[in-house]
């Protein structure tokens, strides 16, 4: 029984957080239409490793020291 | 290799409909490639593609706005919905670029995750269970280039305690095994064990193809199922070109399995160096000299125009596609005179050699 509630609470909570975004977003115009409520999640993505595709290379042993290593060059 | 960011590929089969190309098809920007590392403007914070991780059912392609380009959702796919049903990354997510790196399906490190391959994606777990985020910065294996997470280690004994595993062994033998050697090598025993989705083990860039399908090129892909690793000593270091770093003397190497896979790139005919070839005019052309005059040209290398096909190889770790136990490497894989295991190649000297070839 407790299991049930569980599930309940949970599922209606799942439900809950996608009729929050079915109510809030009436219009897509890109990033600003998330950033207008998640204030830090764009700034937070232009620092991360999928945005910017380069980075440090701490564990290449023969990179040259300040030179960014990332996702650019491949076969 | 050198790409174009953004663009639209029409084939030479004026039939056939322009497809969206460039890098950033899998990448989170909108629109303009990403600034760099420590210059980010107020321009980058409205570049982010929050759909391309977050939304299901989303997929996106190029369209034209003024004349910019940008990725977009394409007709048929509704965006409106796709940002009312936004959610915490799903595999569904995270496979729809990752799936396909390095030009197909499964083709670079052999081990996409699916169902029918691998025991977590069975249970329905998420790549975010392992590949843990903080702030959007997600954790990776450490022989990425770089990092997100420096100080976080994605690893299995992340859940698969100690003193757990392996209860079923009452000898003690197979734990072991863990000081020196990955769980993957015994849990991973082959890359692309689903034969519904092969990896490549070889690409060769100066013999184009032409996809009948889209109408482009591409360049000859040898695909394999149930590819066999090569075992190499790690100690999550690399080098460059991707080689692992470790040996049986450095205590902190481990015995991991890789996946490599030979690549005849186009090299300048004079000095033996790859070209940074464009790929849109290789896609649309196949012809490689000249996607190598042009790449060269964009990036202002040094090129005799003249060109041939030189062999470079890669290697991948294999740290999906982990097999239910029942198909995990048995002790006898390795310790036998035809096992799988070069113990010599790996550095063990030889009278240890014929002991561990010796049948458990």
């Amino acid at each position: 029984m407790c299991c049930f509630f569980a599930c309940m609470v949970i599922f209606s909570g799942m439900a809950l957080a996608q009729n929050k975004h079915e109510k809030l977003v009436k219009n897509y115009t890109g990033t600003e239409s998330c950033s207008m409520c998640h204030k830090d999640a764009a700034k937070e993505m232009t620092e991360s490793l999928h945005y910017l595709q380069l980075g440090e290379a701490r564990f290449l042993v023969n990179w040259p020291k300040d030179k960014l290593a990332g996702m650019m060059d491949t076969f | 290799m050198g790409h174009n960011w953004i663009g639209v590929l029409q084939p030479k089969d004026a039939t056939k409909p322009a497809q969206p190309g460039g890098c950033g098809v899998c990448h989170t920007a909108i629109s303009a490639k990403p600034s760099l590392p420590g210059k980010i403007t107020e321009a980058d914070y409205k570049n982010i593609d929050c759909l391309i991780c977050h939304a299901p059912n989303y997929r996106r392609g190029v369209v034209k706005e003024g004349e910019t380009l940008k990725f977009w959702a394409p007709n048929g796919v509704d965006v409106l919905k796709a940002a009312q049903n936004v959610q915490k990354p799903t595999s569904e997510m995270c496979l729809r670029c990752h799936a396909s790196a390095g030009g197909g399906p499964n083709h670079k490190h052999g081990v996409i995750p699916t169902k029918d391959s691998d025991v977590h994606a069975a249970m329905g777990m998420n790549c975010v269970d392992c590949h843990t985020t903080q702030k959007h910065k997600i954790a990776g294996g450490s022989d990425l280039k770089a990092q997100d997470l420096w100080d976080v280690k994605i690893d299995c004994s992340n859940c698969h305690k100690a003193g757990v595993i392996h209860k079923a062994d009452a000898t003690g033998y197979i734990n072991k095994h863990v000081a020196r050697i990955q769980c993957q090598t015994c849990h991973v025993p082959a890359a692309a064990r689903d034969p519904k989705m092969p990896t490549i083990v070889s690409r060769d860039w100066t013999k184009p193809v032409l996809n009948q399908q889209t109408g482009l090129y591409g360049p000859t892909n040898m695909p394999a199922s149930n590819v066999k690793p090569e075992y190499r000593w790690w100690n999550r270091f690399m080098e460059t070109p991707p080689e692992p770093v470790g040996s049986i003397s450095d205590q902190k190497s481990k015995i991991t399995p890789w996946k490599r896979t030979a690549y005849t790139v186009i090299a300048d005919e004079e000095t033996g160096k790859p070209v940074y070839i464009k790929a849109g005019v290789y896609a649309v052309s196949g012809d490689p000299g000249a996607a190598a005059k042009k790449g060269a040209e964009d990036a202002k290398q040094q090129y005799s125009g003249k060109w041939k096909g030189v062999v470079e190889s890669m290697v991948f770790s294999m740290n999906h596609q982990v097999a239910p136990k029942t198909q995990a490497l048995k002790c006898n894989a390795c310790h036998s005179s035809t096992g799988i295991m070069d113990f010599k190649k790996l550095g063990y000297p030889d009278e240890q050699v014929k002991s561990l070839t010796t049948n458990r």
